[in-house]
């Protein structure tokens, strides 16, 4: 497997080259710092399996650096990189041909999972990027922000259901949304976690 | 004593004027940190001292990493909010979320319905297979119908175009 990784932090090159390397023995990483360096290095190497391209950096220009990639390596797997992506910038790198979007918070071992998914020809989307651990709360819709606070309150469904007008099982669809955004498996779990992560009105 | 970081609102003003760019740079830093110190976490002797520095290093790094996700960013004004009918599809509702939707999950038709019939002010599309979708449109809002077996980007462009 060969994969050539464009960011322009070295550091960050080195340390996702050494992990994939490590994890996945005989795969050769290639690093490039800007988009006119990736596609140097694409035409002179056309053995490149994936190339995983960091959102921000010279020559991206939004994502004009992957469709200028895509333009001129029409058959080239390439992946999104970024941990500050916008929803309608990673839509807009599939609309692009992009195989899939991966964030920096990955681990080594999802992220190599991640590499194999988009090499054997699936797409990749993680979970939401800003679903886990955000304490501000702002990955719940607002039905699910409203729910939340009742249950801080320890009502039920029911009662729930009769502050808000909706019906009890309205209510359990949003008690469901919240827990997994939470990755609690129940309520009780679910209101912890809240407490916890300082999810508060 | 004097106040912890995150007390006052003075500190709370700062978090909201970060700019992209320091926080891309500062991210790109903690792969770093996080990376070489997982490394080093997994080649050093267990049970060292030395082991236990690095797996130091790794939580905080891990920690950092989680305050950085907490730094409001701006939410899209106008979000497509769907009502994702299955458990089928309930792989991809975090999926569809990072490509922008808001998701709220109905566990099988008769769940759906049962939230239909109450209100439907809360949703702009109700997505689902065929099999699943049957009966819901008489709630008046767009149907999304969704192959078995389809990914997110596929599913997230049925969505958006059933709404119009």
């Amino acid at each position: 497997m060969r994969l050539l990784i464009a960011d322009d932090h070295g550091l960050v090159r080195d340390a996702l080259s050494s992990h994939i390397e490590r994890q996945a023995p005989g795969t050769v990483v290639v690093g490039a710092a800007s988009v006119d360096e990736a596609v140097s290095a694409l035409r002179q190497d056309r053995a490149i399996d994936l190339l995983i391209l960091d959102l921000r950096m010279p020559g991206m220009n939004g994502l004009d650096g992957l469709q200028r990639v895509r333009t001129e390596f029409p058959l080239l797997k390439v992946a999104l990189m970024s941990g500050l992506a916008r929803p309608d910038e990673i839509r807009g790198a599939f609309t692009r041909g992009a195989v899939g979007f991966l964030p920096k918070t990955l681990s080594a071992t999802e992220l190599l999972s991640a590499i194999q998914t988009m090499l054997a020809g699936e797409r990749f989307i993680p979970a939401d990027i800003n679903t886990a651990d955000t304490a501000d709360g702002a990955s719940f819709t607002r039905r699910e922000r409203e729910v939340l606070d009742y249950l801080l309150q320890g009502r039920s469904n029911k009662e729930i259901a009769r502050s808000l007008e909706l019906e009890e099982v309205t209510v359990k669809l949003h008690v469901r949304g919240i827990c997994r955004k939470l990755g609690a498996k129940n309520r009780t779990q679910a209101v912890m976690r809240a407490v916890e992560m300082g999810i508060a009105s | 004593m004097p106040p912890s970081a995150g007390d006052s609102a003075d500190d709370k003003a700062v978090g909201r004027v970060v700019p992209a760019t320091f926080l891309h740079d500062l991210n790109n830093l903690l792969t770093a940190i996080h990376g070489y110190s997982t490394l080093l976490a997994a080649d050093l002797p267990a049970g060292g001292l030395e082991q236990d520095f690095a797996a130091r290093i790794l939580a905080a790094a891990e920690e950092a990493r989680q305050l950085v996700a907490k730094v409001p960013r701006p939410r899209p004004a106008a979000t497509l909010r769907v009502l994702l009918v299955g458990g089928a599809l309930a792989r991809l509702a975090g999926s569809l979320e990072t490509l922008g939707l808001e998701v709220t999950l109905a566990g099988s038709a008769r769940e759906a319905q049962g939230a239909l019939k109450a209100s439907t002010s809360d949703w702009d599309v109700v997505a689902g297979t065929a099999e699943t979708l049957a009966g819901l449109g008489a709630y008046g809002l767009p149907l999304a119908t969704v192959p078995a077996g389809a990914d997110a980007v596929t599913v997230d462009a049925l969505i958006r175009g059933a709404r119009g």
